[in-house]
């Protein structure tokens, strides 16, 4: 356990570390994450701002986990840590990990330019705000790793077996938006009780169980 | 002599002392299609411990897929490969225990330094021999490339840097796949004596080379098929 613990940690740290020295492709997730955000409240309004927010944090995520994840590829197009001795289970879960780290810096970005631009508040509890944030973040950084690292190496028909996986998607997707309708409600005990967030937080546990295993086996198999 | 089943390749067997008996690398009937077309097929021989083996072939005949293949890099192919009595393909990440591969480009994280990378793949290979880097280091005068990016760094120092890592990880078995490329006359030296050296102690190599830096190995010995 130890072991698993200090490889996920080398792995994360030497992501962050990459990430934070090459700075560009921060640069492009923070312009992003604001153009989005303009947008978005160029078209819809001060009306569903919440709604907004996890828009534009999902569109800007999925772009920079396209952007992020080439950083460990190889100059010949194969994953760095291809021929690692280490279960690639591990891996992944460094790079679901690292991936967080991103997606609640977006989050983070796209939250104060909404409240910038909006002069209102996004939320009205900020328990249930920062709850949903965190499960919607942990699950999408599950899915987004996974696939873009898959993508890379599982080329020809392997890359149907993404169809497999969609089932999952859908319904995270669906829980996801059911839980921002009731981001706002003021009672976090129901919040907490309902149970799209609920399920949302099942969804959470089982693909962070289930992706990096999917990712190691389609990997090395 | 040996004999194998394509004319594509030939495969010239170094033979150097066998110091002990460790498990060989046996590649049987292995064969390779893109769709229709064959890039080879029913290969088949052994890496014994303590041999160089040098695989040459024209251009496309598939020596890079072949490395890749036995270096478990390239998983969908026909026949086996036994590390002793197993199939590697039933090893998953033990075989990189035994097995390590250098592609022709170097496989390293372009914005992190030269130190950044040794200390990365030495931690994750749970390597801790501090005076052999050091000594790998000052063997192909790396020293002033260190703080380096790997980014900054021409071919041949990048090249000199994947090489070191391989040799700290010092596997039973090295796949080098056109290892002499952009490496100058004496770090060509260098890494000869490290396979000398390394194939005294009872290491594999199995090595493919356009560069003809294998031509000052002594002792080699080709089998032509």
């Amino acid at each position: 356990m130890r072991n698993f613990i200090d490889i996920v940690f080398l792995i994360l740290k030497k992501d962050l570390r990459i990430e934070f020295r090459e700075k560009l492709n921060l640069i492009y997730v923070i312009i992003l994450a604001i153009s989005l955000s303009l947008i978005g409240f160029t078209f819809i309004g001060s009306n569903n701002l919440i709604e907004l927010f996890f828009y534009t944090s999902l569109i800007s995520s999925l772009v920079a986990n396209q952007r992020i994840s080439r950083q460990e590829i190889s100059l010949d197009g194969e994953l760095i840590l291809i021929s690692a001795p280490i279960d690639l289970s591990i891996v992944c879960f460094a790079k679901i990990l690292f991936f967080m780290i991103i997606c609640l810096f977006i989050h983070l970005i796209v939250f104060i330019f909404l409240s910038l631009i909006s002069n209102t508040p996004l939320f009205i509890n900020g328990i249930n705000f920062i709850s949903l944030c965190f499960l919607f973040t942990l699950g999408l950084s599950s899915i987004l790793s996974t696939f873009s690292l898959m993508l890379e190496r599982v080329r020809g028909e392997g890359q149907f077996m993404f169809i497999l996986i969609y089932p999952l998607i859908l319904p995270f997707l669906i829980l996801g938006y059911s839980s921002i309708m009731l981001v706002n409600i003021s009672d976090s005990l129901f919040f907490f009780k309902s149970f799209p967030l609920q399920a949302l937080a099942a969804f959470d546990i089982l693909l962070l169980t289930i992706c990096p295993i999917l990712f190691s086996y389609s990997i090395r198999r | 002599m040996k004999k194998f089943h394509h004319t594509n390749f030939k495969l010239h067997l170094l033979l150097s002392k066998v110091i002990n008996m460790k498990d060989s690398l046996s590649i049987q009937n292995i064969g390779k299609s893109y769709n229709d077309t064959t890039v080879f097929k029913l290969i088949s021989f052994n890496i014994n411990p303590g041999k160089i083996y040098n695989l040459s072939g024209p251009n496309g005949a598939g020596k890079t897929t072949l490395m890749k293949i036995v270096a478990s890099q390239i998983l969908d192919y026909s026949g086996e490969i036994f590390l002793g009595k197993d199939n590697i393909k039933d090893l998953d990440h033990y075989y990189f225990t035994k097995v390590s591969y250098l592609p022709p480009l170097p496989n390293l994280y372009q914005h992190l330094s030269v130190k950044e990378n040794i200390i990365f793949f030495t931690r994750l290979n749970n390597i801790g021999n501090v005076e052999l880097v050091e000594s790998l280091i000052d063997s192909f005068n790396l020293n002033d490339f260190k703080s380096k990016k790997i980014y900054k760094l021409s071919d041949g120092t990048k090249k000199k840097v994947s090489i070191l890592i391989l040799f700290l990880i010092n596997p039973d078995f090295f796949i080098l796949d056109e290892p002499y490329t952009y490496l100058d006359s004496e770090a060509i030296n260098v890494l000869n004596n490290l396979i000398i050296n390394s194939s005294d102690k009872g290491k594999s190599f199995f090595i493919t080379d356009n560069s003809s830096g294998l031509k000052d190995i002594e002792f080699f010995e080709s089998v032509k098929l």
